[in-house]
C-alpha cells in the first residue's frame, strides 16, 4: 500500500507563496515543474479558510494543487499527502567503481553536484570516512537545467535564489559530513549548475551558440560562495554547456582509450567518445521518464518504488516495502520482459489491446507512460549510434556512468534498444563524484582536467542528418 | 493499376520500404499524381493523426508512420511540382532563433504536407528574416516551433514583428501551452502534431 500518512497544518496568511511557506516549516513539496501549476504532484486538500486558484474563490474542502493556491482568511487548514512531498530516503550513488584515490593526508570533501542530487564524501588519507547525500533544494524551480536557466534569467533575485537553494543543500551535507577541519572542497557538476553556484547568470546556456559564460571557475573560499567551510573550493572544469564538469571528472578518471565511450544516462544523455580523429562528445535529450516524471506511476529510485520487474506480480520493491509506483530500472525491465513475452508490439502497444496494464495493485502502466519510455531509450541509443556514425567507428567498450546505469538490467537495457548490443560495458558508477575527490585529494590534478576541457570537440546531434533516423528507427522495440 | 489500400495501410504500419515500392511502382505506371496523394497517401496520413487525437496512436508511431510518408513523397515531390497541383495552402515551419530541436518541427512539417499542404521547411535557429522570406516566398501561415523555455520568448518578437500583417502566426513546441499562445497573442497554437494540421485546416477555412 502507498504511504498514506496525512499531514494536517494550520495556515497563515502571508505574502510568501504556499509551497516556500511549507518548506519553510519541513514539509518540501514534490514540485518537480517548478511551481507551474502544470505535474500536478504537489495536491494538497484545503479543509477550510478561505483560498483562492486563478482569481477564483475555491470551495472547500477541496483538492488543490498547491503551488497554485493563495489563502484569503487569515488562517487555514490543510492536508498533505506523504505523496505529495518531496520524496527522502532515495538511491543516491556515492560508489565508485575504479582506481584508488591518491595519497592526501589532510581531510577533504568531495561534492557532486547533480540537478536533482547532490552526493558528497569526506576522506582522509586515501579512505572514505563518510557518505551524505541530499536533494537539490534547486528542485523547487524546476526539474531540469532549462527550467532553471529560465527561472535564473527572470531576475537578478531569482538568481541568487537558485545559487542559495544549492549552496542550502551543500550546507547540509556539509554539516553532516563535519566541514570545519577539512582542507579542500572540490566540486564537479554539470555547467549549468556549476555556474550558478558561483554566482553567475547561467542564461547563454539556455540558446544558441550555447557559450559557457565561464569553463574553468575560479578556486574561491568556500565560505565566500556562503558554504559553511573556510577551506578552499575547488570546481571542476566544463567541456562546453552540455557537456559539464561532471563528465570532465569522469573522462580525466577514466582516461578513455581509443575505442571507448562514456555514456551517462540521465534527463541529459551525455556521451564522450575516443574515436580514431580524437574526443568528440555529444548530449542528447532523454527526457526525464526514466526518473519517473511524465509517467502516471513513475517516481525516482526512491523507498517504495519497483525496481526490478520479472513479469506479472513478479518484482522487487526499493526498501521492501509495497509498491508505490515504478522507478527507472523497472520500467525498462517492463519493457524487455513483456516485450518478449509478446505482450507488447514493436510499437510498444499492449497486447491483446487495452490503454493500461496493471503491475501491482496500486501501480499501473499506460500506453501513453510506454510512448514516453520509448522516446527516452530511442534518445540514448540514436546518440551513441549517431556519434558513432559520424565518426566512422564503433566504441567496443563502453562505460556507463550516473546513478540510473548502477541499477539497470544490462541485459533488458540491450534488449529494448536503448544500449547497442555486441559491446563490452562496465558500469563506472558515480564517475563525477571520483573525479572531485581526486581533485580535492590531489589540487594539482586542476592541470589534467584543464587539458582535458580542451579536447573534446562537441557534435550537436541535431546537426547530423543521421542523428533522427536512428531516433526513429530506435523508437521500436526490436 | 496501383493498389491504393495497401499504399495506405504501408503509410500506416510505417513500413517506409513498402511505402517507397508501391509509390515508385505507381509512377513507373504513370498513375496520375493526384490519386497516389489524394487516395493513398494524404487519407493515409489524416488517418494517423485522427487516431493520434483519439489517443489511439502515440507520438513513437506517429513519427514512424511520417517517415514513411515522407519516404514516399520525396518521390513524388519532383513530379508534384511539374504537375501544377493545387495545394491546399502554403505553410512555413521552423524552429525559432537560439533552438535547434528539429524532430518535433519536422514531425509537424510532414503531417501537414500529409494533409495536403504546400510547406516550406526553414529549418532551425530561424530569425525574423527567415520568416520574412518565407512571407515573400507567398506563405499565409508561419508554424513557429521551441523546445526550451529559453527560446520560447522569440516567438513574442515573432508575432509581434509580423502584427497588422496579413499572415497568421501558430506556435508549438514542448514547453508552449495556449495560455502562452494567447498572452503573445499568436493567431494558434497546437498541443501536438495533429493539433498543429487542425489549426492550420482553421485558419485557411477562415481565411
Amino acid at each position: 500500500m502507498p504511504d498514506k500518512t496525512i499531514h494536517r497544518l494550520t495556515i497563515l496568511r502571508s505574502a510568501e507563496p504556499l509551497p516556500e511557506v511549507l518548506a519553510r516549516h519541513g514539509f518540501p513539496l514534490d514540485l518537480r515543474c517548478g511551481g507551474k501549476g502544470t505535474c500536478g504532484r504537489c495536491l494538497i486538500k484545503l479543509l477550510n479558510g478561505r483560498w483562492e486558484c486563478d482569481g477564483q474563490e475555491l470551495p472547500v474542502p477541496i483538492q488543490a494543487k498547491a503551488c497554485q493556491v493563495r489563502l484569503l482568511s487569515d488562517s487555514g487548514e490543510i492536508a498533505i499527502p506523504e505523496i505529495s512531498l518531496q520524496q527522502r530516503n532515495g538511491k543516491m550513488s556515492s560508489d565508485w567503481a575504479f582506481g584508488s584515490l591518491p595519497e592526501c593526508a589532510e581531510p577533504v570533501i568531495a561534492i557532486d553536484l547533480g540537478t536533482t542530487t547532490i552526493a558528497a564524501v569526506k576522506i582522509h588519507q586515501g579512505r572514505i570516512l563518510k557518505r551524505a547525500s541530499c536533494y537539490n533544494a534547486q528542485n523547487r524551480f524546476g526539474d531540469n537545467i532549462i527550467a532553471r536557466i529560465s527561472h535564473a534569467e527572470g531576475s537578478a533575485e531569482s538568481l541568487v535564489e537558485l545559487q542559495r537553494a544549492a549552496v542550502a543543500s551543500i550546507n547540509e551535507l556539509l554539516a553532516e559530513l563535519e566541514a570545519e577541519n577539512v582542507s579542500r572542497i572540490a566540486i564537479a557538476g554539470n555547467t549549468v549548475m556549476s555556474t550558478i553556484l558561483h554566482g553567475i547568470d547561467p542564461s547563454p546556456l539556455g540558446k544558441i551558440p550555447f557559450i559557457p559564460p565561464l569553463r574553468v571557475f575560479p578556486v574561491r573560499k568556500a565560505s565566500e560562495l556562503g558554504l559553511k567551510a573556510e577551506a578552499p573550493l575547488y570546481t571542476v572544469p566544463a567541456i562546453s554547456a552540455y557537456i559539464g564538469g561532471d563528465l570532465t571528472a569522469g573522462l580525466a578518471e577514466l582516461r578513455l582509450a581509443p575505442g571507448e565511450m562514456l555514456v551517462d544516462i540521465g534527463t541529459n544523455c551525455e556521451i564522450i567518445f575516443h574515436a580514431p580523429q580524437g574526443l568528440v562528445c555529444a548530449a542528447a535529450a532523454a527526457g526525464p521518464a526514466f526518473e519517473g516524471a511524465g509517467i502516471h506511476c513513475g517516481m525516482r529510485a526512491v523507498d517504495g518504488a519497483i525496481e526490478h520487474y520479472f513479469g506479472k506480480d513478479k518484482f522487487s520493491v526499493i526498501g521492501d516495502t509495497d509498491p508505490k509506483g515504478i522507478c527507472g530500472s523497472g520500467m525498462l525491465d517492463f519493457l524487455a520482459v513483456e516485450r518478449q513475452a509478446g505482450h507488447l508490439n514493436e510499437f510498444g502497444r499492449l497486447q491483446p489491446q487495452r490503454e493500461t496494464v496493471a503491475l501491482a495493485p496500486e501501480v499501473f502502466l499506460h500506453e501513453r507512460d510506454i510512448a514516453q519510455l520509448l522516446k527516452a531509450k530511442a534518445a540514448v541509443a540514436s546518440g551513441i549510434l549517431a556519434l558513432e556514425e559520424h565518426c566512422q567507428s564503433q566504441a567496443g567498450k563502453i562505460f556507463l556512468a550516473g546513478g540510473f546505469a548502477q541499477y539497470l538490467n544490462l541485459n533488458n537495457a540491450i534488449a529494448i534498444g536503448m544500449l547497442p548490443a555486441g559491446r563490452e560495458y562496465c558500469i563506472a558508477g558515480n564517475t563525477s563524484l571520483a573525479g572531485a575527490a581526486h581533485l580535492a585529494c590531489q589540487p594539482d590534478f586542476t592541470a589534467t582536467l584543464e587539458k582535458y576541457i580542451e579536447s573534446p570537440q562537441e557534435i550537436h546531434l541535431n546537426s547530423l542528418p543521421a542523428f533522427e533516423d536512428h531516433f526513429i528507427d530506435n523508437l521500436m522495440l526490436s | 493499376m496501383t493498389d491504393f489500400a495497401a499504399l495506405q495501410a504501408a503509410v500506416l504500419k510505417g513500413n517506409r520500404n513498402d511505402v517507397k515500392d508501391i509509390v515508385q511502382q505507381a509512377i513507373d505506371n504513370q498513375e496520375d499524381i493526384n490519386a497516389i496523394l489524394d487516395r493513398g497517401m494524404i487519407p493515409a496520413m489524416r488517418e494517423i493523426g485522427e487516431r493520434f487525437s483519439r489517443n489511439e496512436a502515440y507520438v513513437p508511431e506517429l513519427l514512424i508512420a511520417a517517415r514513411a510518408m515522407q519516404a514516399g513523397l520525396t518521390l513524388l515531390e519532383p513530379l508534384i511540382a511539374a504537375s501544377g497541383r493545387k495545394t491546399l495552402g502554403k505553410v512555413a515551419v521552423g524552429t525559432v532563433k537560439g533552438d535547434l530541436h528539429d524532430i518535433g518541427k519536422n514531425l509537424v512539417a510532414i503531417m501537414l504536407k500529409g494533409a495536403g499542404y504546400d510547406v516550406l521547411d526553414l529549418g532551425v535557429n530561424c530569425d525574423i528574416g527567415k520568416f520574412e522570406e518565407a512571407v515573400a516566398q507567398g506563405a499565409s501561415i508561419l508554424a513557429c516551433s521551441s523546445l526550451l523555455t529559453t527560446t520560447m520568448p522569440y516567438m513574442k518578437e515573432v508575432v509581434e514583428h509580423f502584427k497588422g500583417r496579413k499572415v497568421k502566426i501558430i506556435i508549438g513546441g514542448a514547453p508552449v501551452t495556449q495560455d502562452y499562445a494567447d498572452e503573445i497573442g499568436a493567431d494558434g497554437y497546437g498541443e501536438d502534431a495533429n493539433g498543429a494540421v487542425k489549426i492550420v485546416d482553421k485558419l485557411f477555412q477562415e481565411a
